[in-house]
């Protein structure tokens, strides 16, 4: 008990302890830049505001292909690459692009859209991303935002 | 006794190793899961590529190391051929240094897909990195410490998100259009239908009473007395969001924590499952110093 690893031990365990109950508040802290910038390299970041509120509407996305609807959110009948929209590594593009956030990934993510639309409909002639916004409980969509590509040349116009 | 000596002698007392190491081959064996869950459902292209390659990141954050275009996929090949041998115990704390630095080299380089969860977990790797349970073969007890440590850790997180809802409008109680009401029926993330739910806002105040009342009295996690009596709690709600949210494997990767908070339950199950093996369970009472 009296080993000098033992107490190095202690004042380790207490620096950690100390880092996971400080950082999340940022308030500034004796050697919290120091803690942050260690957390970096591993993205190991402390900070858990999980799920504080939800969305001030029900925002939906639907794909359209030549006037088809292919994939709508939470609409059972419409599931094309229902993956692509809800995995949880990909969705937050969704719902970035679907709360008119302009976010950084949106042009890739569009691009990504239209080659499978292209691969799996090689026919297809125009595709729409369109994003419906309604108040709750959801029931009167209204069109928020919509991107927009046709054949031949495939350039995306915002709506 | 002063402070210090009782510090030293409380993260230095023993318990049981096995929890631990099973916390540990329950949280890679799920970030596994979630690794593979890119390939079958055929996203491979779109996570693990930059946007100029065909992937859905324009560029990764500052500290990726990795060349493109292919860093991306050997980070995720790297991680995923690391994970078995963190599960099975064959050069586990050098597997484990490979899989921490792949898969956050991993959320550098697809960095909107690298949530809180994924930062959560790999904290965990990084506490249980430096503890004798994630030994190839660890010894029967080992220092408490990273039980006190990732005990601590989950009482931070509920307490911080628990402080997060406090700011909400209308509001986690609210009878109009509750908090949980609308993160449950949104269309973009999670499975309820928000019109046939509608009417039924008294279900949703009494859900978000639950979880304010549930988050805020995690420090209950740090008494042996009410350690597993709050862990039911934390059950129930994470088989609730599993249940109605798409959020991939939050309530799984939670749930992989909770060995812990039950720890007399899962050495008593770890006894059972040892004697039906055949292998001989070690002497695991609980000694009295245990809090």
């Amino acid at each position: 008990m009296d080993r000098p690893w033992t107490h190095l031990r202690a004042a380790l365990v207490l620096v950690a302890a100390y880092a996971m109950a400080t950082l999340p508040l940022e308030v500034g802290l004796p050697g919290e830049d120091v803690l942050f910038l260690l957390q970096r390299p591993l993205r190991i970041r402390q900070g858990w505001g999980l799920y504080g509120a939800g969305p001030d509407h029900a925002y939906r996305l639907e794909v359209w292909v030549d006037d088809g609807l292919v994939y709508r959110s939470q609409d059972p009948d419409h599931t094309w690459r229902f993956p692509l929209f809800n995995h949880r590594r990909t969705k937050p593009i969704t719902v970035s692009y679907c709360h008119g956030e302009k976010g950084r990934n949106e042009r890739a993510w569009r691009s990504y859209v239209l080659r499978a639309v292209l691969e799996d409909f090689p026919e297809a002639q125009s595709v729409e991303l369109l994003c419906t916004r309604s108040p709750w409980p959801g029931d009167q969509p209204q069109r928020f935002q919509s991107a927009v590509t046709s054949a031949p040349r495939w350039r995306w116009r915002s709506r | 006794m002063n402070p210090w000596t009782w510090w030293v002698q409380r993260v230095g007392r023993p318990v049981d190793a096995r929890p631990i190491t099973l916390v540990l081959q329950l949280v890679v064996a799920v970030l596994l899961w979630d690794l593979l869950s890119i390939a079958w459902l055929d996203l491979s292209d779109a996570v693990l590529f930059l946007e100029a390659d065909g992937g859905l990141t324009k560029r990764p954050q500052s500290f990726s190391i990795l060349p493109e275009p292919w860093g991306g996929r050997a980070a995720w090949v790297t991680a995923i051929l690391a994970a078995p041998f963190i599960v099975a115990g064959k050069g586990r704390k050098i597997a484990l240094v490979v899989f921490l630095v792949a898969h956050s080299q991993l959320g550098h380089w697809q960095w909107p897909g690298d949530r809180g969860i994924d930062r959560i977990l790999r904290t965990v790797l990084v506490v249980l990195l430096f503890s004798d349970a994630s030994r190839d073969r660890p010894p029967r007890r080992v220092a408490a410490w990273p039980v006190d440590l990732l005990t601590w850790l989950l009482v931070i997180i509920y307490l911080d998100a628990g402080y997060a809802k406090l700011d909400a409008e209308p509001g986690w109680l609210s009878l109009e259009t509750n908090e949980l009401y609308t993160i449950l029926a949104d269309p973009l993330a999670a499975r309820l239908d928000g019109v046939w739910w509608a009417p039924y806002q008294w279900f949703f105040a009494l859900g978000g009473l639950f979880t304010l009342v549930l988050e805020f009295s995690a420090p209950l996690m740090l008494f042996r007395r009410t350690r597993a009596m709050w862990a039911v709690g934390g059950v129930f709600l994470h088989v609730g969001i599993w249940a109605t949210m798409g959020l991939g494997i939050f309530p799984a990767g939670m749930l992989a924590l909770y060995p812990i908070l039950f720890r007399p339950w899962t050495e008593k199950a770890l006894d059972r499952l040892g004697s039906w093996s055949g292998r001989e369970p070690p002497p695991v009472s609980v000694p009295p110093s245990e809090g």
